[in-house]
């Protein structure tokens, strides 16, 4: 199925998962499970995006009830300062004539130095606490020298090798590259690739855990290891390589964990996310997919993975960016980045583009304008491809109309090339007495990040009344996402120059500058009020905070 | 909400500034739930890590009436939590330890190394440390790491991160020593048991008649059998009537001694009372307990105090 906007799947990143899912309940031929831009799934997506809320709280109280997968940032306490009795808050009312408060300014003192603080986006808990972004970085002065557990090392040089003991105790990730063999059959046997780790955990126990590995990438242990005595593998290729870490800053890839890819054809495989510095205008994050089906029948069909979309990375004044080291923090869609001197704080997905903007096309367009794909990365060259709807018309000129990002409007050559708006730009169709249409490839640089509308006119003439004549538009949207940081924040010398980044089973973060790995405080200097008992909430501990109405 | 027509309606004069250091309200969330299945409830301003390392600790250390798990429960409540705090290794001769059948013990009031342990009673110690009092010897961590350092068998090293000025008084009770039931052996193959450092005289076999005579070399003969007591090897002659099993008891080294701040002592240790009685020798040269010493006059004393006896019964 080919849109306006490009064929699917590619394009649908920021449509809930949870949509395509639902979708998939509809008979095959439906346009609803076909098509992201259905009117179905137009409507049914913003419950959808609901219900993914919803399913991501259930599966983190799911985790709460085990104390393993608990997460260790979960509310225990915060730091309330009650105000006194007489206190009258401001309220106003709206255009709509709802009646709502002032919120009081609220200052408190770090470092023996009073900031004015924000309030909690939503001024409720889950913006106070869940969803916040770190207002504060300081180096939390603990380092050590860091070791993994079990470097890069082959195969089929592992059993040669003694395991380090963890820097501290944690779940340990496995990464495995190199791995060819899936499946490995006997008589009456079928067996998969795992690795088992020997040793201590943190409660005290000694056990043994086999981890399945199904595909080339990073795995974690259920336990957490205290010590690891010894490490070994079965049904793993020996020119395969494998890393064992605790904090592992090795790892590109990362699990989307708040989604899953869902095709039209009812398999649902994992997501990964990963930093690019492959462009030369600076980092974008890469997001792909495995290309074949279900996540349990990866490891026999192999683990290729097929692109969705790449998002370019920029600062607060949208300037592009080289980030070294990033990581996602575990429960939230928070990314964090750091360059050479700043920490960057991102929620990952694409930007959604101003479709309100994007004019319709024709009502009886003869011409439908398909492309692989309509999400690209700067620098990329698109191919838009023409399909002649009706061929018993055949044009008898063309014009191409390119509008960027910018606003510039630009006729396009049927090579790319980008000609003023002042030249005559149509095309003639040679072959248009002849009844002959050739469809057209037209290769475009998409050179801005933004939305790119290209337009594509078509005259029509009758060959024997020349006042009879039509000119119909067709259009596409192509575009270059980019997404800014929620907050970017400078890093002190210690904390510079990282090159990996990771949180701890512990929810701490940490960097690695060389062999040295530090850890770094975050803290969050938001504060939520509760008018009706006059009280104001903070999330950090302060030695004074100061309250005006 | 829209704000472009904002009207204020009503403003409050006073007061218009409240000041103070805001005060920590925990909040109970699913860590705490857990804690209350094994009795546990959050200490003031711990966090969840550390809360659910105490949780953890509940599930792996129990509570429970005996020595051990009094100190577990007693020392978790606090928040304190076990810590290696010393390692205890054989010193080597090549590769052989110098010790013929090592065995530490870790008591009340000292440690006791021996070279030469038997389980018919003989028993030859290297070194005895005692680590009771201020004035003892081994004390403090670091002089106990030295006094076993400089024995003639045993070796010792701090883990990392531990203070050396601890008291080693509050290293667990525990011993190197343990048991081993029904090791299986093949027949006619050489057999890896369990374990290594096999306390010598400890071995019995399952079929003693079969495996009757221990040799030094390699067996030659049905019957014979051979031990590697260091590294837990036995080596038996073919036999035709297949498996057979043993019995031993076995040294684990290196020894990883934990460390709880809590420490508890039983009145009926004989190794305590050493320490609350004046020892008088008999002119048979035995030492026995005579009036209890000053301190435990004081301990009596105390526990008299506070607790009910009714003399007679």
């Amino acid at each position: 199925m080919t849109t306006t906007l490009g064929t699917w799947p590619q394009d649908r990143y920021y449509l809930s998962y949870i949509t395509q899912r639902m979708m998939n309940r509809a008979p095959d031929w439906t346009h609803a499970r076909k098509w992201p831009f259905s009117v179905s799934q137009q409507l049914f997506n913003p419950l959808c995006l609901e219900i993914e809320e919803t399913v991501s709280g259930l599966i983190e109280e799911r985790n709460n009830m085990h104390l393993s997968s608990a997460n260790i940032d979960l509310l225990g306490h915060l730091f309330s300062l009650d105000l006194q009795d007489e206190v009258d808050f401001s309220y106003s009312e709206t255009s709509d004539g709802t009646m709502s408060y002032t919120p009081p300014v609220v200052y408190a003192d770090i470092s023996d130095t009073e900031y004015q603080l924000t309030i909690a986006e939503n001024n409720d808990i889950k913006s106070l606490w869940y969803d916040a972004i770190p207002s504060r970085v300081e180096d939390a002065s603990v380092s050590y020298t860091y070791q993994e557990v079990i470097p890069y090392t082959l195969i089929s040089a592992l059993s040669s090798l003694t395991p380090n003991t963890p820097v501290f105790p944690g779940h340990l990730s496995i990464t495995l590259s190199g791995n060819s063999t899936w499946r490995t059959e006997t008589s009456d046997m079928v067996y998969y690739p795992k690795v088992y780790i020997v040793g201590t955990t943190r409660k005290g126990t000694f056990k043994t855990e086999a981890i399945p590995l199904s595909y080339n990438g990073t795995f974690k242990t259920v336990s957490q290891w205290e010590t690891v005595s010894s490490v070994f593998v079965s049904y793993v290729d020996d020119d395969a390589h494998i890393t064992i870490d605790v904090l592992p800053f090795s790892v590109k890839e990362h699990v989307d964990k708040k989604s899953v890819y869902v095709s039209r054809d009812d398999y649902e495989t994992y997501r990964f996310i990963s930093l690019s510095n492959d462009r030369s205008f600076g980092s974008t994050l890469y997001v792909d997919h495995f290309t074949t089906g279900n996540m349990e029948i990866v490891r026999e069909f192999g683990d290729t993975k097929d692109p969705e979309c790449e998002i370019e990375l920029l600062d607060t004044d949208e300037n592009n960016v080289n980030i070294n080291a990033m990581c996602i923090k575990e429960n939230t869609k928070q990314i964090f980045c750091f360059t050479s001197n700043k920490l960057l704080v991102y929620n990952y997905g694409i930007p959604v583009p101003d479709f309100q903007s994007f004019p319709e096309d024709d009502i009886f367009t003869k011409f439908d304008l398909t492309s692989d794909r309509w999400i690209y990365a700067r620098d990329e060259t698109a191919v838009i491809r023409t399909k002649n709807l009706d061929v018993l018309n055949t044009p008898n000129k063309i014009r191409w109309t390119l509008k960027k990002p910018s606003g510039t409007e630009y006729y396009v050559g049927q090579n790319g090339s980008l000609w003023s708006t002042s030249t005559d730009a149509w095309i003639y169709n040679v072959g248009h007495e002849g009844s002959i249409w050739i469809e057209n490839n037209l290769n475009l640089l998409l050179d801005e990040t933004g939305t790119y509308t290209l337009t594509f006119e078509v005259f029509y003439s009758n060959l024997y009344d020349q006042k009879d004549t039509e000119t119909l538009k067709s259009r596409m949207m192509l575009y270059v996402p980019s997404i800014t940081p929620e907050i970017e924040l400078d890093l002190s010398t210690n904390l510079q120059d990282a090159d990996g980044v990771v949180f701890n089973s512990d929810g701490e973060l940490w960097i690695s500058v060389g062999d040295t790995i530090r850890k770094i405080d975050l803290f969050y200097d938001y504060y939520l009020v509760d008018y009706e008992n006059k009280t104001v909430w903070f999330r950090e501990e302060y030695e004074s905070a100061r309250v005006t109405i | 909400m829209s704000t472009t027509s904002l009207k204020i309606l009503f403003k409050a004069n006073v007061p218009t500034e409240t000041k103070g250091k805001p005060t920590r309200k925990d909040i109970p969330n699913s860590f705490d739930s857990a804690g209350h299945l094994v009795t546990l409830t959050r200490l003031p301003e711990e966090s969840n890590v550390d809360f659910r390392n105490r949780i953890f600790d509940a599930a792996v250390h129990p509570p429970g009436p005996t020595y051990q798990r009094c100190l577990n429960a007693i020392a978790r409540d606090f928040g304190y939590m076990r810590d290696k705090a010393i390692q205890i290794s054989l010193k080597l001769s090549g590769d052989t330890p110098i010790a013929t059948s090592p065995r530490v013990d870790i008591l009340a009031n000292k440690i006791i190394m021996y070279s030469d342990w038997r389980p018919d009673g003989t028993a030859i110690i290297d070194t005895e440390i005692r680590t009771y009092k201020i004035d003892d010897a081994g004390y403090l961590l670091t002089d106990l790491v030295d006094l076993i350092n400089s024995s003639t068998c045993f070796s010792a090293s701090i883990y990392s991160g531990i203070r050396t000025n601890m008291f080693s008084s509050a290293l667990l009770q525990q011993s190197s020593i343990f048991t081993i039931n029904d090791d299986g052996i093949e027949p006619g193959k050489l057999t890896n048991l369990a374990t290594g450092n096999i306390i010598r005289g400890s071995l019995s076999l399952s079929n003693s008649d079969v495996f009757s005579t221990e040799t030094i070399s390699a067996p030659t003969a049905v019957g014979e059998y051979q031990v590697d007591y260091v590294n837990g090897k036995i080596y038996t002659y073919l036999v035709s009537d297949g498996h057979s099993y043993c019995s031993y008891k076995s040294s684990i080294f290196p020894l990883e001694v934990d460390y709880l701040p809590v420490m508890i002592y039983s009145l009926q240790d004989d190794n305590f009372q050493y320490e609350l009685f004046n020892i008088e020798t008999l002119e048979s040269s035995e030492e026995v307990k005579a009036l209890p010493n000053a301190e435990g006059s004081e301990i009596y004393h105390q526990l008299f105090k506070e607790t009910q006896f009714f003399w007679g019964e």
